[in-house]
């Protein structure tokens, strides 16, 4: 039984992870609409952020002390890549910031994997174990009551009005290029926590972690769950988690046609549901996404 | 009032490569005026509009607001300043309600910071509030308060033209462009919009500018009006005086026969 927990419990520290990575690429591409695939570079920078600091400057503290001021960390080393790849990328719309954001994610990589104090190649070890699943999910959580916060108010009516229409957002008085950063630098920050929860979980980062795939399968999860929707990623998040989880228990052979499987369960999405299991919509527990009064 | 004029353009100029899509253009609009901008199609109208809300910026010439230049300001900058616009193709925000269009547009007169959104802070709570009700009653004004809550993509055609119109209103303009408000309505739906903008003018006292071609609307409530041209203004002055400029007749009719013959 024990050895079913050892198992169950990283598996739901992964999916709290993947969870604040998809709110966060959400929040990027669901609700500013502003085509991203560079959030493992995100992901990575926190990560490796987060592991320098559990190697290098910890002091002897209490861990959930050192676990909070490491994602601190994370969190602030992303936002700044965020503020300085967003200010020059997102004057690109569509298919060009598209490109441009991929082509920040191979670098970050390719610039780890050649930096010696990273532990380039070679991968970073002996990163001190902090993380367990409560934290996780403290993160989860508080991010989760942010986002939710965030878009009832004027700025996250703004982020939307910027995806529905930026030159008519413009004309009413949106700073658009402002809310377009802002959504890339909350984004970054989260995939930046998600990093260091990551890197003191696993203990050990490779580049090969962060590569172009991730972006990818976080974009999946997100378009999943119906982009958009902050609801809809988490579900996204959880189903692309512990499907390739269950699919290993199907046997070898099933586990080695998962990419095949991936892919005709986003075409039979697509084909069905082309707006995702969600769409726009949001599951409504707890009343936390009722629409203010009228 | 020092500045006499809410809006002057000040010899205008917009290039694109070669091609001079505005001439030289000059406008002036005093408080109150109701001034529209007319011509053949193509003849540079909704470009000169795009100079005076910042989408371009124009080549040569100035745009002043109330004395200041703006002709390097970006379009949001121009908006919180005081000029509001409608499209000609309607640019809505789809997926948000009714009143969600006219919140994002009104908001910039109530912002609240970001922090104390996220913790709803009693001062939020306050904005928020009197933003709702500036816009709730924008709404009752042009009679959409029953579908405030209906996403705006799912309105009939005239009431997404009206639903613009009080978006652009919820920003609290001192002037207000309509680029062919009446483009694709029924004949019934334009007499409303002529009563319509009759009734913001009074009620609101404000200064419009409105670029329509159907005559009988812009003859009906334009009290002066101007006429481009191939990016020219060919003529100005009140709708009496343009129905009978030979030039304003040349430029929609084409030259006379016997000139044509010569």
């Amino acid at each position: 039984m024990s050895g079913f927990f050892d198992y169950l419990i990283p598996l739901l520290s992964n999916v709290g992870i993947f969870i604040i990575l998809a709110l966060g690429l959400n929040l990027i591409n669901g609700i500013c609409g502003q085509f991203s695939l560079g959030h493992a570079g995100f992901w990575a920078v926190g990560a490796y952020a987060a592991g320098a600091y559990g190697l290098y400057f910890a002091p002897e503290i209490p861990n959930f002390i050192n676990l909070f001021i490491s994602c601190l960390v994370g969190m602030i080393t992303s936002a700044l890549f965020g503020l300085a790849i967003g200010i020059p990328c997102l004057r690109l719309r569509g298919d060009y910031l598209a490109i441009a954001t991929l082509g920040f994610g191979e670098i970050i990589r390719i610039v780890i994997m050649n930096t010696d104090k990273l532990g380039g190649p070679r991968g970073m070890t002996n990163i001190p174990h902090w993380t367990n699943i409560f934290w996780v999910y403290a993160w989860v959580i508080l991010f989760i009551f942010i986002i939710v916060n965030f878009l009832k108010g004027p700025h996250g009516r703004a982020m939307i009005s910027v995806r529905e229409d930026e030159i008519a957002s413009e004309s009413m008085g949106i700073n658009t290029f402002k809310y377009k950063t802002m959504a890339v630098v909350i984004g970054a920050a989260m995939a930046g926590v998600a990093g260091a929860l990551f890197a003191h979980g696993q203990q050990f980062l490779h580049p090969n972690n962060f590569t172009f795939m991730w972006s990818v399968i976080i974009l999946l999860m997100i378009i999943l769950g119906g982009l958009g929707s902050v609801t809809g990623a988490i579900l996204g998040a959880i189903i692309l988690t512990i499907l390739p989880e269950l699919l290993r228990f199907m046997g070898t052979t099933i586990a080695e046609w998962r990419m095949v499987i991936y892919s005709l369960l986003l075409i039979a999405l697509m084909l069905w549901r082309p707006s995702g299991i969600l769409g726009k919509r949001e599951i409504n527990l707890l009343g936390l996404f009722k629409k203010g009064k009228t | 009032m020092s500045h006499p004029y809410i809006l002057e353009a000040d010899q205008i100029t917009m290039k694109f490569g070669g091609l001079t899509a505005v001439n030289k253009l000059s406008l002036k609009i005093l408080p109150g005026d109701l001034v529209g901008l007319i011509g053949p199609n193509g003849a540079g109208k909704t470009t000169a509009f795009n100079m005076l809300t910042g989408i371009y910026h124009p080549t040569e010439g100035e745009v002043r607001l109330l004395g200041e230049n703006i002709s390097k300001l970006r379009p949001y900058q121009i908006t919180k300043r005081g000029v509001a616009r409608t499209f000609q193709n309607i640019r809505l925000f789809k997926e948000m309600t009714v009143l969600e269009n006219l919140l994002v547009a009104g908001q910039s007169t109530y912002q609240s910071g970001l922090i104390s959104s996220i913790l709803k802070t009693s001062q939020f709570k306050k904005n928020e509030e009197a933003l709702r009700n500036h816009c709730l009653e924008l709404l009752k004004i042009f009679k959409l308060e029953k579908k405030s809550q209906f996403l705006s993509k799912n309105l009939p055609y005239g009431e997404q033209r009206r639903l613009e119109i009080a978006r652009a209103m919820a920003t609290s303009p001192q002037l207000l462009l309509l680029d062919e408000p009446a483009a694709g309505m029924n004949p019934q739906e334009t007499k409303e919009l002529t009563e319509l903008i009759r009734f913001i003018r009074n009620h609101f006292k404000m200064a419009i500018l409105l670029i329509e071609h159907d005559m009988g609307l812009v003859m009906d409530v334009c009290d002066r009006i101007s006429v481009l041209d191939y990016g020219e203004l060919i003529a100005y002055g009140n709708p009496k005086e343009i129905q009978n400029n030979p030039k304003v007749i040349e430029a929609y009719l084409g030259p006379k026969e016997e000139e044509k013959d010569l």
